[in-house]
């Protein structure tokens, strides 16, 4: 049941009047949002939701033994139990495949000729994101920065909640456990926030992402046949898709959380506005990135021990980051690519030291240079092999032969309303600008969303491309 | 990896909106929508976003607008519309006629759903004539025509034959009559998407629903003639089964009312007709429409072979151009006069 279903918005709206009838009861709230969260979880498959109620299990029960442990070791053993368990799971579920074919190939390529292993294992949609999530409420229990919960369904909520089960926001137990503990209040501005935060949601999914994925689409299928200038709007075209792809969905997760009197972190703060690699990462799926800081990045050292050590650290997170999208090599290289951008963005900022304002034109001029790394980027993650990104560059210096004005065109329809909306929001610093608006001026906008989503939207939609994750 | 001054983030500032607030913004938006809506919906009127939509809606107008009942309704498809010469038909039979004919996809449930409406409206006519072309006869039910029908709620299941709607049709239906923006989304996105072209005018219906096309050979011609070919690829010419109980249920409405349906075979192009696979696939389902003909006396088939025409003669692979209409128009009424007079 994806956020673009008809099935989920009866499924919500059941959910939120129950939530409403509910309102004065908060332990029989939370337990109905337990209980529709399994449900959403179980129509993709009903035997994921076991997995999810094991991880669920091992996590709590862990963190509840860290509670009551003081001996160092022991608690070192009990959060290197968990670690295991969670990536063992999604080790087995997500890279088995990934492991066993790249390791008989690697032994092909020394004269070993072994066939992989195929298990034919399904991935658990969502797998990465909670298990990332449980981690953190282990680590962070561990540190003692967190107490153990002791409410078993409460815990098992926080892994599960439906709005941001399968994508994301990475919500830490810091912030969302203590909503869902304490009784909520839905106040006016959270339901005029979220409402819009769904139609300018699915907006970008449906309208801007599903149209732009139809037209870039052929040109990834075929890379060879893509040359010039058409490669560039490829790149451009894919990179506002992903972006509306994903904050789409983050927008109508977060909506929907606040319609139910939760607040999700923001997971995006107009990335394609970033200034250098560091920046972008600040503004580009904040709740993962954060993630990575926190919990691998730093304690690998940071940037505590050198600059060589720093640049290491760096690069060694963002590859794991970039594998942690999906078992292939090309996202391997995406992280590596983005790692080597920061890493040279330290370097160089370390030797020219902190740079002053740079005022309109020098911003401009670097966010272009950003947005150009950041498409350069994106070939590596959305191609099917590296071979495919080698292709695409190559293409690059090639002239075109394809008709580039209808495609140019209807990447600029589509992408006017997005950056229209952006700019309103970068210049006033707030992502909610249009709310400001008095309501002569929110209704045209309402309006336009409403009648665009029901004449552009395919018919035909595709699922969320980070669900895949 | 995140320690550069985070001030220039943009963050998110919930805004407290009285309630009145809120409810001018959302009144506001729901009168511009639906006022676009209203828009859309009359310049679609005047500006079809397909020549089978136009035809379909211009024929049901067309009916529900009628004040008068006819002698001869025709019904069946647009080679019906273009293949009848008004004025011959009306000085050959020495009566009045309307023609009701829409298009192919509308299959024969349609020209029964019509006929019931036109005898609610005026009582019986004094005959039917149906036209329609060979290889149509074995389309499925098209669902957006079906639920475009210009008719109140459930008439699905209150005309003959019945025809069963699934949640998604009666949504469809809903959103044809209400929602405009949704039902053409491919043509809607054709006026608002880059380089801008506006749809064609509506060509007009002439009096009594005929249509007259003076143009000359179009690549449709070819077009249409490569597609039928295809079709005979894959599949050959019968009777569906929608097809098939819309034909029954025009039957029951002869036998019930007393008069007469004549079924007669659309024009086709010579060039088509030539393709052994074609005739004999025309020929299996004369044979066909001769069996169930057989089935009611109110009922014939005026003839199991089509008349043929040039390419020069035709607009398409069914559409007769203006002067080939007034032949094939001709060669009908008199066919027609010697049915009635051995049936009626």
């Amino acid at each position: 049941m994806g956020f673009n279903s008809f099935l989920f918005l009866g499924f919500f709206a059941l959910v939120l009047l129950c939530n409403n009838a509910l309102r004065r009861h908060h332990a029989w709230q939370n337990r109905m949002l337990l209980a529709a969260s399994y449900a959403f979880y179980a129509t993709w498959d009903w035997r994921f939701a076991f997995l999810l109620l094991l991880t669920t299990s091992i996590d709590y029960t862990i963190a509840r033994l860290l509670g009551r442990e003081d001996r160092p070791a022991r608690r070192k053993w009990l959060l290197g139990s968990s670690i295991a368990a969670n990536l063992g799971i999604l080790g087995f579920f997500k890279y088995f495949g990934f492991f066993t074919d790249s390791l008989a190939a690697l032994l092909c390529h020394l004269g070993l000729q072994v066939s992989p292993l195929a298990l034919h294992i399904v991935l658990p949609v969502g797998i990465s994101f909670y298990t990332f999530q449980t981690l953190s409420y282990t680590v962070d229990v561990y540190r003692g920065k967190l107490e153990p919960r002791s409410h078993f369904l409460d815990f098992a909520l926080y892994l599960s909640f439906f709005p941001q089960l399968v994508a994301g926001p990475i919500e830490r137990a810091s912030t969302l456990l203590p909503q869902i503990e304490r009784p909520r209040i839905v106040t006016r501005a959270a339901i005029d926030a979220g409402v819009y935060l769904i139609l300018w949601g699915y907006f970008k999914k449906l309208v801007i992402a599903d149209n732009l994925s139809a037209i870039v689409e052929p040109g990834f299928s075929a890379p060879d046949s893509v040359k010039g200038f058409a490669v560039v709007l490829l790149l451009f075209g894919f990179s506002v898709q992903i972006y509306c792809d994903f904050s789409g969905y983050t927008d109508i997760a977060r909506g929907v959380a606040k319609l139910l009197g939760f607040e999700l972190m923001l997971n995006f703060k107009l990335p394609y506005f970033a200034l250098n690699p560091q920046d972008f990462w600040n503004r580009w799926h904040i709740s993962l990135s954060s993630w990575l800081r926190d919990y691998l990045y730093i304690p690998l050292g940071g940037n505590r021990h050198g600059q060589i050590a720093t640049y290491r650290n760096l690069i060694a997170t963002m590859v794991l980051g970039g594998l942690w999208h999906g078992a292939a090599w090309h996202f391997v290289a995406w992280g590596l690519f983005h790692g080597m951008l920061l890493a040279v963005h330290r370097g160089y900022r370390s030797l020219r030291g902190p740079s002053p304002d740079p005022g309109a034109f020098g911003a401009t001029w670097r966010m272009a240079a950003m947005f150009t790394c950041t498409m350069l980027g994106w070939t590596l993650f959305r191609v099917h092999t590296l071979g495919d990104a080698i292709t695409l560059m190559r293409g690059l210096i090639e002239p075109s032969h394809l008709p580039m004005l209808k495609p140019a065109l209807d990447i600029a329809f589509f992408t006017l309303p997005l950056l229209i909306v952006q700019v309103a929001q970068h210049w006033s610093r707030d992502l909610l600008v249009v709310q400001r608006l008095p309501f002569w001026g929110r209704a045209p906008i309402t309006a336009f969303l409403g009648l665009w989503l029901l004449v552009f939207a395919e018919r035909e939609t595709s699922q969320f491309i980070y669900f895949q994750f | 990896m995140s320690q550069t001054p985070r001030s220039h983030l943009p963050i998110e500032i919930e805004k407290q909106r009285s309630i009145l607030d809120m409810a001018l913004g959302l009144s506001l938006a729901a009168v511009l929508f639906v006022g676009a809506e209203v828009g859309l919906r009359r310049y679609l009127t005047s500006h079809p976003s397909s020549v089978s939509a136009w035809l379909f809606d211009g024929k049901w107008n067309l009916l529900m607008s009628m004040d008068k009942g006819a002698d001869w309704i025709i019904l069946g498809d647009s080679s019906a519309s273009f293949g009848i010469d008004r004025e011959l038909f009306l000085a050959g039979t020495g009566e009045s006629a309307a023609n009701l004919a829409t298009v192919a996809e509308a299959l024969t449930v349609n020209d029964a759903w019509m006929l019931e409406t036109y005898i609610d409206k005026f009582g019986p006519p004094k005959h039917v004539l149906l036209i329609r072309s060979a290889r149509q006869w074995g389309l499925p039910v098209n669902e957006i025509l079906a639920t475009s029908v210009p008719l109140d709620y459930g008439y699905w299941e209150r005309l003959d034959p019945a025809l069963p709607f699934d949640t998604h049709a009666k949504w469809l239906y809903l959103v044809n009559r209400y929602a405009p923006f949704y039902k053409a989304p491919r043509t809607i996105r054709q006026l608002l998407e880059p380089p801008w072209q506006g749809l064609p005018d509506a060509a007009q219906i002439q009096p009594g629903g005929f249509l007259k096309f003076d143009g000359r050979p179009s690549s449709q011609l070819f077009d249409s003639v490569k597609q039928l070919a295809g079709q005979l690829e894959s599949s050959g010419f019968s009777v569906s089964t929608p097809s098939l109980s819309g034909l029954a249920a025009l039957a029951r409405l002869a036998e019930k009312h007393g008069f007469h349906i004549y079924i007669a075979m659309a024009p086709v192009c010579r060039l088509v007709y030539l393709h052994p696979r074609f005739r004999q696939e025309h020929q299996r389902l004369a044979a066909q429409l001769t069996r169930l003909v057989a089935h009611s006396p109110y009922l014939h088939l005026l003839s199991r072979d089509p008349m043929l025409f040039t390419v020069t003669e035709m607009q398409n692979a069914d559409h007769l151009l203006a002067p080939a209409a007034t032949r094939y128009t001709a060669a009908l009424v008199e066919r027609l006069e010697y049915e009635i007079e051995i049936w009626e």
